[in-house]
């Protein structure tokens, strides 16, 4: 917990510096009247200002609880998490229900045991009424990738 | 104004929107996993084609469903559907171990059902006067009013305020992104064409409390859920009528009241409910074992929260948790802003939301005493199914907003770091309040400086500055004085 929290506080260090830099290239204030830099500068010191002392209270704790980032099941999210990003992709150039339907028959047999029918089934039919529901009843048009 | 809002709500298809609202809720409320700001969010993007009336009154039928359907997974298998039910599961489920699963689980009904109604006259009571009052805000009022809500969140939510100050910031920061509203200039947009207009919260809040919480659902997907027990008959027996009205005006008055400080939810109100309770009883030391009264008091404070968080959000336009904030949002898709104007610009819409409320929890009445052995086969879904569905859920939600597959970016952005803030226990309601009430204190902040030429002094010209600059001190310093005491004791 407290290396995860320095590392927090080091990323929001970093970014309020940033948004302080960027902020400080913006038109300036006229006549007391703030530009539209100001406030963002003023809540990056609030966040810079805490992330700091966070950092200084980390360093200081002999806190030993496990942050539980690296374990079998956290594995798991982030090859879920690598696979969605795929899924994102394929969608925009393969098509929404063909990707969709591949994306639940990936999840759901590596979170299952089910016969192969079943799992082919079951995707078949969330794909197709979450694809009917928010097209036909929605109007959302889905209207990409060289497939349907 | 009566008459119209009558008219609004009962319609056919209206009312039936609240019963599948109410019971889509319950089933959302029931599956542990799934919390009741998840299933909100997740139902927010079916509404983008409703009219605000539909809308909006299926969103409070989920919100009211899923806080009443914790306590059936709580009282049933011992595991709270949401985090507002932890408290009913500590006697509701030894309760439902001596056979009266039935007993608990109707008390648990009733206790929601009058703690909801309590709310809800609160809310028709309080928030006309409330609307009426802050029609004398200005802007640096207004200021000093989102400050007041900003500083709060961060200094209640999660276990560190220094964390929660950080997400707030966080918040607000990336609601500057975009085109200044004032002067008209780009705001770290790094020319790329979809931040010219901001990033919106709604896909963030989707990220944030359904896809996060999705990824958490993948870390135990492998766990098996114990079996869930047989409810014959769900009615409160006769002895227990006494301490269910009792316990449920004041617990249901009591999570009125914490409802309506921003940042403080359910969870918090049923703890500090179940605490107040066992304090009060001749018998502290049954706690624990099973009483009548230690599950009617945390479900009638939960469901009291419902209506005391539309009151700060309809009346100021400052969600009082996180499920407000996203019915803010709802209510921004149909072009209605929260806030004092609301009252006079959209009067009906307003009282619909009041007699809507009523009439969902009276559907929660009614689904919960006839139908809970409906309700817990919902229990018996298995995750391997619902954790995929609920990715493609976020996926589709967050691209239905605009027909743009940028929101899902950011969608799939806010789920994976919301996944990491659950890992640090740095909670991600302020990101969502500060990206609410950013814009709201920006504006007004540089407004009042622009009516005031420059002059500081001004968000401290009122009264009502005064106030809500006491409030502000105070709700920064308490909780660190809190801890100081709790240490030298």
């Amino acid at each position: 917990m407290r290396k995860g929290k320095l590392v927090l506080a080091g990323v929001f260090i970093t970014l309020s510096l940033f948004i302080i830099a960027f902020a400080l290239e913006l038109p300036a204030s006229r006549k007391g009247v703030p530009g539209p830099g100001t406030w963002p500068i003023l809540i990056s010191l609030i966040m810079l200002f805490s992330a700091i002392t966070v950092a200084i209270k980390s360093f200081n704790d002999k806190d030993k609880k496990p942050l539980g980032i690296a374990g079998k099941e956290q594995v798991r999210v982030y090859l879920s998490m690598i696979s969605l990003v795929i899924y994102l992709i394929a969608m925009t150039f393969i098509g929404f229900a063909v990707s969709t339907f591949v994306m639940l028959y990936g999840f759901i047999t590596w979170f299952s045991s089910y016969k192969w029918y079943f799992r082919v089934i079951s995707s078949f039919a969330i794909t197709a009424v979450i694809y009917c529901v928010f097209h036909y009843v929605l109007k959302v048009p889905f209207r990409f990738g060289v497939l349907f | 104004m009566l008459a119209e809002a009558l008219n609004l709500v009962l319609q056919p298809s209206v009312l039936l929107y609240i019963v599948l609202g109410v019971a889509g809720g319950m089933c959302i409320g029931c599956l542990p996993g799934l919390t009741t700001t998840m299933g909100v969010a997740l139902v927010l993007p079916l509404t983008f084609g409703m009219d605000a009336t539909h809308s909006i009154l299926l969103l409070i039928g989920v919100y009211v469903g899923a806080v009443y359907g914790g306590s059936i997974s709580a009282i049933l298998l011992n595991t709270p559907g949401t985090p507002a039910s932890a408290a009913t599961a500590l006697d509701g489920y030894k309760m439902a171990s001596r056979g009266e699963a039935g007993r608990a689980l109707g008390i648990s009904t009733t206790s929601s059902f009058l703690g909801g109604t309590i709310s809800c006259i609160f809310l028709i009571l309080i928030s006309p006067l409330l609307a009426k009052f802050a029609l004398r805000f200005s802007a640096p009022e207004f200021f000093m009013l989102a400050v007041f809500g900003l500083c709060v969140i961060s200094s209640i939510s999660g276990k560190s305020m220094l964390l929660g100050l950080i997400s707030g910031a966080f918040g607000i920061l990336i609601a500057t992104i975009g085109i200044d509203d004032i002067t008209g200039t780009l705001r770290f947009t790094f020319n790329n064409m979809n931040l010219f207009s901001g990033i919106n919260f709604i896909p963030v809040m989707i990220g944030l409390f359904a896809m996060s919480q999705a990824f958490v659902g993948v870390e135990d997907i492998f766990k098996k859920t114990a079996p869930t027990r047989k409810v014959t008959k769900v009615f409160p027996e006769r002895s227990d009528w006494g301490v269910i009205i009792k316990n449920s005006f004041a617990f249901g008055s009591l999570g009125t009241f914490i409802g309506s400080i921003p940042g403080v939810g359910a969870d918090i109100a049923s703890f500090i409910a179940y605490g107040q309770a066992k304090s009060m009883s001749k018998h502290p030391e049954k706690f624990g074992t099973g009483l009548p009264e230690a599950i009617s008091a945390p479900e009638a404070a939960n469901n009291g929260v419902t209506g005391g968080a539309l009151i700060p959000m309809l009346t100021l336009g400052v969600p009082g948790d996180a499920v407000a904030a996203i019915m803010i949002g709802a209510l921004t898709v149909q072009g209605l802003q929260p806030g004092p104007l609301l009252f006079q610009n959209d009067g009906p819409i307003v009282y619909a939301i009041f007699i809507g409320l009523l009439i969902a929890n009276v559907c929660m009445l009614v689904l919960g005493l006839n139908s809970v052995r409906l309700f817990t086969k919902v229990l018996s879904v298995p995750k391997s199914i619902l954790v995929p569905t609920i990715f493609l859920l976020c996926f589709v939600g967050s691209y239905a907003l605009a027909n743009n597959i940028f929101d899902v970016i950011v969608m799939l952005f806010f789920g994976i770091l919301g996944y990491f803030f659950q890992k640090i226990e740095m909670s991600s309601s302020p990101i969502i309040l500060g990206l609410i009430l950013g814009p709201m204190a920006e504006s007004n902040f540089r407004r009042a400086l622009l009516m005031g030429r420059g002059d500081y002094g001004t968000f401290l010209s009122t009264g009502i500055c005064w106030v809500f600059f006491i409030l502000i001190i105070v709700s920064l310093f308490l909780p660190m004085l809190q801890k100081k005491l709790l240490k030298s004791r």
